[in-house]
């Protein structure tokens, strides 16, 4: 089948594959349906970007890309890469501006139906709580760059060490909310200072606070053990490492781009700059990476804290009675030092995951005890208006796509398609007519963020599913949503 | 009367821009910038800031001399309204001076209608064609 100008071979209803041609140095694999293939793919550079990225040095098995895919920066969003450590590459491409932009989503012991009334108020009061927008700062006071590197260094456990959240909330954040070599003189000072007034913020796009009910259970084990009942209420965070993070992007991306003279790649994208991981411009990228994601780490902490403060204000209950416990926190912008199989042999490999998400599997050492038998969840948002999944992750996971899965719809329309879809509309009033309280900065946001701007996450979610990639264990509705 | 359109683009806002010099390719793009921010004209300013760069290609001075345009508003909530008296030499490297008129703004009384994240290389390409200067610029938001 010719799509987009490259002839795609079935490999299975949901996988399919561009053979190795020119300079690829793996094939690549795209996780996909005939429909989307034939639909949203055949007008996009998305698939162009998968055949860019074979083309990195010391790439393992393939380029992949997972359900979600759309064309991002050197990397396609929903890309996921494995170079070898020893002789392959790290390229800032491969895990996006937002670094560790990510999902957290934490539990409460409230019932819909028993607090349907008192959304909006929620709503409002979250709105009041969590910096939203454009250069949203001053969530907590400003901080001094000595206690910004500190953050770099320690990620959620100074939101912890600070006030900000309880210590079981660390066994519950991927990587426990750190990442270790992660080294603040190789940050700049002008990153730092980007962090300073954002640490607990939201930030604009398409970041957001949303207040779901679990709408349906696929699987009723795996339910139990992620602590979520039909009916119940959730607090889904959608950010990531804000200004610091995007500043450490630019900055390294103007080191690589010279670095790709020096050794003498030749790529075909500028935006996939990137360097050898044992050289000096590849460590100073990773440890500046991993300061970024624990920036995000922390944001994500500290406005699970603000959440936590607006629904005990608002609701006028005790901390016991709303229980309010983190279910996981995942990040889909990173790039991971990990061990996986390759040609029967485990070997270390830095797995570039730009708009994916980790899906370890049941028994990995690297998921929380509680969720040893089940995998760790995998949290899939969708569009303000439709859904978002919770999956779980899977054995297949590790064996074909290095442990990952998608993140997320992905967007099919412009913003200016959608400003103009949304032309004459009352959305605020058509989300409310649906049961959804919404507060944003602007109706712009509003508009440019409306539900069918994205493309429908239960397809995305479907292929994950159907491939045996991860199971889905839970759908999610939303019914109040803060927006930047 | 700067010569640009914003075309579609599907997450991001992207450009295109063309000029009659390397100069005012450059100032286009920093009025995209500001259009791209704000509907509204900010037809004031009170400060005025000296900027000079060098690099060594046209397309990495571009994407460094709007990062600090956009850095200056993200970091020190200073607008660029304009640029003035921008000057570019061509020896070993590009270099460019550039004298940028703007203010401090409050992000709470002015409605921002997107926040530009980050100047991109991709699909950055300045050309020249028949001595009419055109490029591309996406704004990651």
């Amino acid at each position: 089948m010719l799509i987009s100008g490259y002839e795609i071979k079935k490999i299975t209803d949901y996988l399919w594959e561009i053979p190795r041609q020119g300079k690829m140095l793996v094939p690549g694999r795209i996780y996909t349906s005939k429909n989307m293939l034939e639909g949203t793919l055949q007008n996009d550079e998305a698939l162009k970007q998968v055949v860019n990225v074979a083309h990195l040095p010391g790439i393992q098995k393939y380029s992949l890309a997972m359900p979600d895919i759309h064309w991002g920066y050197g990397f396609p969003i929903g890309g996921v890469a494995a170079t070898d450590i020893n002789d392959g590459v790290i390229s800032p491409g491969g895990v996006g501006y937002d670094i560790n932009c990510g999902v957290r989503l934490a539990r409460t012991s409230l019932e819909y139906d028993k607090v349907k009334s008192k959304i909006d108020d929620l709503v409002k009061q979250f709105f009041r709580d969590v910096p939203t927008g454009v250069g949203a700062s001053g969530a907590i006071k400003k901080l001094p760059s000595k206690e910004i590197k500190n953050i770099l260094i320690n990620g959620s456990q100074w939101a912890v060490e600070h006030g900000f959240g309880d210590s079981n909330d660390i066994e519950y954040t991927e990587e426990k909310g750190k990442l270790i070599d992660a080294d603040p003189d190789a940050v700049s000072e002008r990153a730092i200072e980007r962090g300073q007034d954002q640490a607990g913020t939201l930030g604009s796009g398409n970041h957001f606070l949303e207040i779901d009910v679990v709408d349906e259970i696929y699987d009723e084990k795996a339910a139990e053990v992620f602590g979520i009942f039909k009916g119940q209420i959730l607090i889904l965070i959608h950010t990531g490492s804000r200004g610091l993070g995007y500043q450490v992007c630019d900055d390294y991306l103007k080191v690589l781009v010279k670095a790709e003279k020096k050794f003498n790649f030749n790529l075909p994208d500028k935006q996939l700059a990137c360097a050898p991981i044992k050289s000096k411009e590849g460590q100073d990228y990773l440890h500046a990476m991993r300061c970024a994601a624990n920036f995000a780490w922390n944001n994500r902490q500290i406005i699970m804290h603000l959440a936590k403060k607006s629904l005990l204000k608002t609701l006028n209950i005790s901390e016991s009675e709303l229980d309010f416990k983190l279910i996981y926190d995942v990040c889909h912008n990173i790039a991971k030092i990990e061990k996986h199989k390759i040609d029967e042999e485990e070997k270390k490999v830095c797995v570039h995951r730009k708009g994916a998400t980790r899906a370890f599997p049941p028994g990995s050492e690297f998921i929380p005890n509680r969720y040893k038998d089940v995998g760790q969840p995998v949290l899939v948002p969708g569009d303000m208006g439709r859904y978002s999944f919770i999956l779980s992750g899977t054995e297949k996971a590790m064996e074909k796509t290095f442990g990952s899965s998608c993140h997320g719809a992905g967007r099919v329309q412009s913003r200016t398609q959608a400003k103009k879809a949304a032309k004459g509309r009352d959305l605020i009033k058509e989300l409310h007519d649906k049961g959804i309280s919404i507060q944003a900065k602007g109706y712009g946001t509003i508009a440019e963020e409306m539900p069918h701007a994205y493309k429908d996450v239960f397809d995305v979610v479907d292929i994950m599913h159907n491939s045996g990639i991860s199971n889905k264990v839970a759908k999610i509705k939303p019914v109040g949503v803060i927006k930047g | 009367m700067y010569n640009y359109k914003f075309i579609e683009h599907t997450a991001d806002i992207a450009v295109e821009l063309t000029a009659s010099t390397i100069e005012e390719l450059f100032l286009c793009a920093v009025d995209a910038w500001n259009k791209a921010m704000l509907d509204a004209e900010i037809l004031y300013d009170d400060e005025k800031i000296k900027l000079d760069f060098e690099a060594e290609s046209l397309e990495e001075l571009l994407v460094n001399f709007l990062s600090e345009i956009n850095y200056l508003f993200l970091s020190k909530k200073w607008f660029c309204t304009s640029a003035e008296d921008i000057k570019l030499v061509h020896t070993d490297k590009y270099k460019l001076t550039a004298r940028l008129a703007g203010l401090t703004v409050d992000n709470s009384k002015i409605d921002f209608k997107e926040e530009i994240k980050a100047i991109t290389y991709h699909q950055l390409e300045i050309k020249k064609v028949n001595n009419i200067y055109t490029t591309r610029i996406v704004f990651d938001i």
